[in-house]
């Protein structure tokens, strides 16, 4: 299917730069514009998560739009990558599970992990 | 009174394992260590108590945020009691935050696609994070660093999913705007062009 992508892409380009036509994706573009961190976020059933994505990848309105998002999407996805928050250190863990078998608890200590995720 | 063991075992296959993530989330809301210890001590010690509250199977993880997100913020409310009132303010319609996209309207002229996000160092990111006001940094976190879905997230925070969506949008507004003036500030972004208001405003106090 990469070539249907393909030509979705040179489609969408074409359109980019071709006069004013029918909204891109059947929607307009505050419709679109207004779902660009949904669609993102992947929080969009598909039916409209297509539309959405077809009309913000091939408006010449929206594009940039899309892509200033995107960039900063990523910006963030770095920083937070970089710097995963450390795991709960041991002596919190220690002071946790002595606290819980003060109030009863009588479980297995929790398995040793590699720590964080 | 002794606990029933299979209360024993659920609590420990089920709650304990979560300990680094709840840690992970304490910390980005407290944003210190010590508060963070104790926000997970805390967490666990509720969850424990509350065991039956909680269905067995369901998202554990989500759960126990919510309890870890509730002593937060009553350890901020006990801290804030006497010097400010927690303001609510309307929340405005999604739709309307994303199209009044303030830093992209700014930049569109000079770097139409955003390349300039990339020129902001991890630092001042994750500063300008931690500088979010509470209500959009635990929407922020939950969303952007734990990837939790807009309806566990809902969950978490006691709102409605279009309340998550707007505060969502919202946080990354705020987070957009920070940043900018950041870039601005350092040089990576030119002053923003006075806007025709702004314009008004000092036309006005000069002519006074």
């Amino acid at each position: 299917m990469n070539w249907m992508h393909d030509l979705k892409k040179l489609l969408g380009r074409a359109r980019r730069t071709g006069p004013e036509g029918e909204a891109p994706g059947g929607i307009s573009c505050r419709d679109a514009a207004e779902r660009v961190f949904e669609w993102l976020d992947g929080e969009l059933e598909a039916d409209m998560a297509a539309r959405v994505g077809a009309h913000l990848e091939t408006c010449a309105h929206c594009y940039p739009f899309l892509r200033f998002e995107s960039a900063f999407r990523a910006a963030v996805e770095r920083a937070v990558a970089g710097r995963d928050a450390p795991p709960c250190p041991d002596q919190v863990e220690a002071r946790i599970l002595a606290s819980l078998r003060a109030e009863g608890f009588q479980g297995p200590d929790p398995p040793e992990g590699p720590g964080g995720e | 009174m002794t606990e029933s063991p299979s209360k024993d075992a659920a609590f420990a296959r089920e709650a304990l394992p979560e300990m680094d993530a709840v840690y992970r989330f304490a910390l980005r809301l407290a944003g210190d260590r010590d508060r963070a210890d104790d926000l997970v001590q805390d967490t666990f010690l509720r969850a424990w108590r509350s065991w039956d509250a909680y269905t067995s199977g369901t998202k554990i993880r989500s759960w126990l945020f919510t309890i870890c997100r509730n002593v937060f913020l009553r350890s901020e409310e006990r801290a804030r009691r006497h010097t400010e009132v927690v303001r609510r303010e309307a929340e405005p319609d999604p739709g309307q935050v994303a199209l009044e996209a303030g830093v992209f309207r700014t930049t569109r002229e000079h770097d139409p696609e955003g390349a300039f996000w990339n020129e902001v160092v991890d630092d001042e990111i994750l500063a300008a994070i931690e500088r979010l006001p509470v209500e959009f940094r635990e929407a922020f976190v939950l969303v952007d660093m734990e990837g939790l879905p807009y309806a566990e997230i809902g969950q978490v925070l006691s709102v409605p999913v279009g309340t998550v969506k707007s505060r969502v949008f919202r946080a990354r507004r705020h987070l957009q705007q920070d940043l900018h003036a950041y870039a601005v500030s350092v040089g990576i972004m030119p002053p923003p062009a006075r806007g025709p208001q702004e314009t008004q405003a000092i036309r006005e106090r000069e002519a006074r």
